[in-house]
């Protein structure tokens, strides 16, 4: 059987000619250096060609490896080479750029370690380097595209406070400018009733009264939607709040409507103290309770009543009455501003009541819910995250 | 002079004609004898200031809305106050701003009281009784 030939050469090659091969193939360039300015070369292996260099222009002298290093890098490497050869390690790593043979940079990542005499002088310097050119790239491009990121997320911040405080000057207008017309409705109207009154024939009278229930109507949207958009603004305050105390103080508020309607409210056991917002609570509390007592008008023993359950952690308040009821198929539309399931001659009202408890809770960290069925009452779930 | 300035006049800050025409005849139920003074901007009001410097009778009350045009109801308020000699007659804030910005700073700049202004024509009369009575009859002053 016969031998293997030439074609198979680093089989028959010595173990030096093999690891030879084996670096000339590899992305690493091998290079030891005589410990002498300007670092003349004494062994570089082929994959200087990478670079456009042959292994001749280091060895013949003609190019000294630290004429290739960049200006800006060359006294930081000289330094801590300096550094290196007098106090060690002797086992180091650098980063810097290196002029290709066609004048482009290429950044280096270079290893190096030292060979030092019996009297601890440095005689060898050996070096792999690796052209780290594309990781330094996508570095620079990484922190680029982190530095464009945080102009745009400042540019977004910006432009969002500027909306805000567009949205703040808005409401401000709305309740300024938009009020003092409506006082002018309201008080003209008044006196053309108060002076007049005697020479208005009936239909005089109806035309100045439906003015002035517009006014009112218009005042009325006006102060929800100042509601509506001061929630936004508010300061959360979350703090123990005593809850039996809020639940009272609401339907304080609503004494007289309860009494002249003989409306029977009863006010369940309730936890003494939820934590939350004690301004944000009354708010959804007067305004669930207010929609009860609307929509129970035409019961004839209309009846709210006032409860609390546990749900995992959380506190869930309970407002159910005995009124009109809505299908579930609208559950979602009673949450959304100005939306309306009944006309506003049967139930007045402007359509922001729900909306405002939802944003109100929204903010608090709360949710809300209802279950009905037309002409079964409903119960509104309030949950307070504990 | 204490208690017995019955008779000293109102002076009524106001831009809006609609609001100023109200305000008169609210005042006017109470009958002719209140005497309202008016000025338009907040200008007009420093004006009577430099007229009360030179004699002319200062009022028993200011009422003063905070937006108005050329010198806004904030600086009018802040001068007034800071006057050596009129900064003890008590400014009331008729506005129609409830922003808690605007209560706020009226407060710290020495506004005696903030009314926002009512949309409803009867409760206004109402409010106009009130200010009238505390101030112009109850509140005593010094001479």
């Amino acid at each position: 059987m016969e031998k293997p030939t030439d074609a198979t050469a680093p089989c028959n090659a010595t173990d030096a000619a093999r690891i030879t091969a084996l670096i000339n193939r590899s992305p690493v360039v091998a290079i030891e250096w005589h410990n002498q300015p300007g670092w003349p070369v004494r062994f570089v292996s082929d994959g200087v060609a990478q670079w456009g260099y042959g292994r001749d222009d280091f060895i013949s002298g003609r190019i000294q490896y630290a004429d290739l290093i960049h200006a800006d890098d060359r006294p930081r490497i000289e330094r801590d080479v300096a550094e290196h050869l007098a106090n060690g390690p002797d086992d180091y790593r650098q980063e810097y750029r290196i002029r290709t043979a066609s004048g482009t940079w290429v950044w280096l990542d270079d290893r190096t370690w030292l060979t030092r005499d019996e009297h601890g002088a440095v005689t060898e310097i050996h070096g792999v380097l690796l052209d780290i050119t594309a990781t330094k790239a996508a570095e620079a491009e990484v922190r680029r595209l982190n530095a464009t990121l945080e102009d745009r997320v400042a540019e977004r911040t910006a432009q969002l406070q500027a909306a805000n405080q567009e949205l703040r000057s808005f409401s401000y207008t709305v309740s300024h400018d938009l009020k003092a017309p409506l006082r002018g409705i309201e008080g003209y109207s008044q006196l053309l009733l108060e002076q007049y009154r005697d020479r208005l024939d009936e239909d005089g009278r109806h035309f100045l009264m439906s003015i002035r229930r517009g006014a009112l109507t218009m005042h009325e949207l006006i102060e929800d939607l100042l509601a509506y958009s001061r929630i936004e603004r508010q300061a959360l305050d979350i703090r123990a709040v005593d809850l039996p105390a809020v639940v009272q103080g609401v339907l304080d508020g609503f004494a007289h409507e309860i009494q002249t309607r003989a409306v029977e409210v009863v006010v369940k056991e309730l936890p003494p103290q939820v934590r939350t917002d004690p301004s944000g609570l009354t708010l959804v509390l007067r305004n669930l309770v207010s929609n009860a007592l609307k929509f129970t008008r035409t019961a004839p023993a209309a009846h709210i009543r006032i409860d609390a359950y546990r749900h995992d952690r959380h506190i869930v308040l309970t407002v159910a009455d005995n009124g009109v009821g809505f299908d579930m198929k609208y559950h979602d539309r009673i949450f959304e501003i100005f939306q309306r399931l009944h006309r506003a001659e049967d139930y007045p009202g402007t359509g922001i009541g729900l909306a405002l408890v939802r944003k109100a809770l929204q903010r608090m960290g709360g949710t809300v819910w209802a279950v009905s069925e037309p002409g079964q009452g409903a119960t509104f779930h309030v949950e307070l995250r504990q | 002079m204490t208690g017995e300035h019955g008779g000293r006049s109102i002076l009524l800050v106001e831009d809006n004609p609609v609001d100023l025409d109200l305000a008169l005849r609210a005042f006017a139920r109470r009958g002719p004898d209140r005497r309202i003074e008016v000025a338009r901007d907040g200008e007009e009001a420093l004006a009577y200031l430099r007229r009360w410097e030179q004699g002319h009778p200062p009022p028993a009350l200011v009422l003063l809305d905070i937006k108005l045009p050329r010198v806004n109801g904030l600086e009018v308020l802040r001068q007034l106050k800071s006057h050596p000699r009129f900064g003890c007659l008590p400014v009331v804030m008729l506005t129609t701003s409830g922003e808690d910005a605007d209560v706020g700073q009226a407060y710290e700049l020495g506004a005696n009281s903030y009314i926002i202004k009512p949309v409803n024509f009867a409760r206004f009369i109402e409010v106009t009784e009130q200010i009238e009575q505390y101030w112009c009859l109850l509140n005593a002053l010094p001479s």
